[in-house]
């Protein structure tokens, strides 16, 4: 039996959410504070999987889609290894891990959530009083991918499709971050559509409007950074990064808007406010929708 | 193109790097001479096109969305190409770490509290452009602050301490040098008896003095809480003091409070003082330079002065003596007085008490960041000072020269044998001159302090430093000495032989 992901879910526990047969070959793509990136072997002997990204995750971060998720004690120990690891030459096996770390696996598709208008309202106040330039550059500005979030999310929801195909296009991939600020937006934006979806609380127009965004997303992945073709090809499937989850529950309970602000600050130098921006848009847009349906169907 | 007319631009293929760390090269690059604009991002096809649009990509460049990308305009082609530079420096020192660091210790706050969860401070030492994004998430995660690094603009201090006070949270600095919380030092600070006094302070080697005179008078401290050395200014307006003080007054193992703080904005200090005087307990104000007073808040103008009524408010006095008796006033060959402290608080309180005297002399704060930069602080590395001091014998000008000496935790092991040698070599130089250089001092610290204060100030005694029991008695001293008329203690002696 797979948990689903709790909301919010304990951070230091060893999870997973990666097949055996990924781990078995895999280089280092880059080594963080908190966080690994490895990718499985590209070789000419690879199988189907070469190239597929395995973030490993220690501390606070949680487990992302595709990924391990270590207790801080080993994610220490494993970085240890990796920084002394030629990342040029070796290829890792840590197919063990899944044995031998006492590990969990962990569906992490999103559940099906009840949107609030009192903690969607106060997280767009929130996210509205913390607008400040991100960068030294305009090139480097998340603003301006954030402030598309609203016209894609009204878009979506009104399954206006050529619209949804404008304003994706001009967020895959832009801004800036390893993952571009855009990819965040749609990342949020996705989280709330499919919470909505699983709910059984969105309307047919939002459901087609989704499906218009599920297209243009998945024809555009390749306009975008490989670890934020993993992200969003996970969520294409609804599926996301513990933290993601945490951050959603912002726009259902009132309580936790503080909380997942506090966690967004920490998520990346811009990620975790772009994507509270794409998450809070739609749900304002998905709320509005059942506010202006209301008259005609009382 | 205007003055802004070189473009450069270097693409490192496959190159991941963490959005933290390509922020931070953009912003270090912007910074260098010259440069205008800054493209630091992936380069996927968005990204390219908002680089053409701005002017900062060039025609026919290829790059694909796993390269990064990173664009300089500047004024010309040598300050384009520096600030890239700085750039790919930036790069390279993330990968020097691969293959040899060698890491036990957490390296972030959530794996420090994962270690530990019950941790209730964070203390910040990294450089100052990144301080500021490490204390939000301190403070968001409920942590109090203390916050080590300078060079933190006024508009992020006031910013993050408007949002430790929401919080009823300490921001302690930046630029913070001591702290004593519940008996934990942080920063400089010295192994001083626990008591009822607790320190709220705008200068840490204010507050080293002050707990330290205490001490020798039998007197202890609850906490030493620093607020930084801008706390008390306009643009701050007392945030952290503030709190401070909330914190202090419901401490049950608090029965004074004493402020210290070099001079203060007079508008903060009238609103501290009014506050203050209705806490309901005895309270110093230790503000250097204000004329002496008692009311409602005792104050006082000297770290001294300061000790001296906290110590008598829990009904003990201060020691007079550093061990020896105090000499008489020396004859001075020269009428120059110079002070070269590494305390600051210790060099404004040498100030006032010459200036009260009219006694003109040259008093220098060694920490003062002009004279750091690139370097460790002097009570870290003394040899800094030493050079001064030796420097000091050379000047026919110079009569007598006052020093202090600052031991305890986070100083260094043996500052007084640097601070010995260099004063041997500049009362040689004088010396040789035919001038006799007067050096006078005193030691900051306590018996306990890893260093022990009795055998810091045998090596001074050894080289001939006349030591005072506090730097405000050394500093009377010194002003004894100016004060004499020329040749009159030579007349006397010749007098009585």
């Amino acid at each position: 039996m797979i948990p689903v992901v709790p909301a919010p879910s304990h951070p230091f526990r060893a999870a997973y959410d990666v097949e055996r047969a990924v781990l078995s070959a895999l280089r280092i793509v880059h080594v963080g504070q908190s966080s690994a990136l490895l990718e499985a072997h590209r070789g000419p002997a690879a199988g189907p999987r070469a190239g597929v990204l395995v973030p490993v995750t220690w501390s606070d971060r949680g487990l992302a889609p595709g990924g391990f998720a270590l207790t801080p004690h080993d994610g220490l120990r494993v970085r240890r290894l990796l920084l002394a690891t030629d990342p040029g030459s070796a290829l890792l096996d840590l197919s063990r891990w899944l044995d031998a770390s006492g590990a969990t696996p962990v569906d992490l598709r999103m559940a099906p959530l009840r949107i609030d208008p009192a903690a969607t309202g106060r997280l767009a106040l929130l996210l509205a009083g913390g607008e400040e330039p991100t960068g030294t550059d305009p090139a480097l500005d998340a603003r301006v991918q954030r402030a598309l979030a609203p016209a894609l999310a009204d878009a979506v929801v009104q399954d206006q499709e050529a619209r949804v195909h404008r304003l994706a296009q001009r967020l895959i991939g832009a801004g800036p971050g390893a993952t571009p600020a855009g990819d965040d937006v749609l990342l949020g934006t996705l989280a709330a559509l499919h919470a909505a979806d699983r709910a059984g609380t969105a309307t047919d127009r939002a459901h087609r409007g989704r499906a218009a965004l599920v297209t243009v997303v998945t024809d555009g992945l390749a306009r975008t950074t490989a670890a934020s073709r993993h992200d969003l090809a996970a969520a294409l499937g609804g599926s996301f990064a513990e933290r993601a989850h945490r951050m959603t529950a912002a726009i259902t309970d009132v309580h936790a808007v503080g909380p997942a602000y506090d966690d967004a600050l920490g998520w990346g130098a811009t990620s975790g406010v772009d994507f509270l921006h794409g998450l809070a848009s739609t749900a304002q847009a998905l709320l509005g929708h059942w506010q202006n349906r209301l008259p005609a169907t009382a | 193109m205007s003055s802004a007319d070189a473009l450069s631009v270097r693409v490192f293929p496959r190159l991941y790097r963490d959005s933290v760390t390509l922020m931070a090269l953009a912003a270090s690059a912007q910074k260098a001479d010259g440069v205008v604009r800054v493209g630091a991002v992936m380069a996927t096809p968005a990204n390219l096109a908002i680089l053409a649009e701005a002017g900062m990509l060039p025609e026919g460049l290829a790059a694909s969305p796993d390269d990064l990308i990173i664009s300089v305009r500047a004024t010309d082609e040598t300050a384009a190409d520096a600030a890239l530079d700085v750039a790919e420096a930036g790069l390279s020192a993330q990968d020097a770490g691969t293959g040899e660091r060698v890491e036990v210790l957490p390296q972030t706050l959530a794996e420090g509290l994962a270690v530990d969860a019950t941790c209730t401070v964070a203390a910040v030492s990294t450089p100052g452009t990144y301080a500021p994004v490490v204390v939000e998430q301190a403070l968001r995660r409920g942590l109090h602050v203390f916050c080590f690094s300078d060079n933190v603009s006024v508009a992020d201090e006031v910013r993050l301490k408007r949002m430790a006070a929401e919080r009823n949270l300490l921001l302690m600095g930046p630029d913070c040098g001591t702290a004593i919380l519940d008996g934990t030092p942080l920063g400089f600070a010295n192994a001083v008896r626990p008591g009822p006094i607790a320190m709220i302070a705008a200068s840490g080697t204010g507050a080293q003095e002050v707990s330290c005179l205490l001490d020798a008078a039998g007197a202890g401290v609850s906490q030493i809480i620093g607020v930084g050395g801008r706390d008390l200014s306009e643009d701050v307006g007392g945030l952290t003091t503030n709190v401070a003080l909330d914190l202090v007054l419901a401490d049950p193992g608090t029965e004074v409070v004493v402020l210290v703080s070099k001079p203060a904005s007079p508008a903060v200090a009238d609103a501290l003082l009014a506050r203050l005087g209705s806490v309901g307990r005895p309270v110093v104000a230790c503000l250097l330079g204000l004329e002496d007073s008692d009311g409602a808040v005792t104050v006082r103008g000297t770290l001294e002065g300061g000790a001296a009524a906290a110590a008598s408010a829990v009904g003990l006095e201060l020691a007079t003596t550093s061990g020896t008796p105090e000499p008489p006033p020396a004859t001075l060959s020269a009428r120059g007085v110079v002070g070269l402290y590494t305390g600051g608080t210790l060099a404004s309180e040498a100030k006032v008490i010459l200036g009260r005297a009219d006694v003109a002399a040259e008093i220098l704060d060694l920490g003062d960041d002009k004279y750091t930069a690139g370097r460790p602080h002097p009570m870290i590395d003394p040899s800094a000072r030493a050079e001064h001091v030796e420097a000091a014998g050379s000047r026919a000008d110079v009569g007598l020269l006052l020093v202090d000496l600052v031991i305890g935790h986070g100083a260094a092991a043996d500052p007084a044998t640097p601070l010995a040698d260099a004063v041997r070599a500049a009362r040689a130089a004088a010396e040789r001159d035919g001038r006799t250089l007067v050096v006078v001092g005193s030691v900051c610290g306590t018996a306990a302090d890893p260093q022990g204060i009795d055998g810091q100030r045998a090596i001074l005694r050894e080289a001939g430093v006349l030591l005072f029991a506090s730097n405000a008695a050394a500093v009377r001293y010194a002003v004894a000495c100016a004060s004499q008329p020329p040749g009159s203690q030579a007349d006397r002696q010749e007098e009585l032989s």
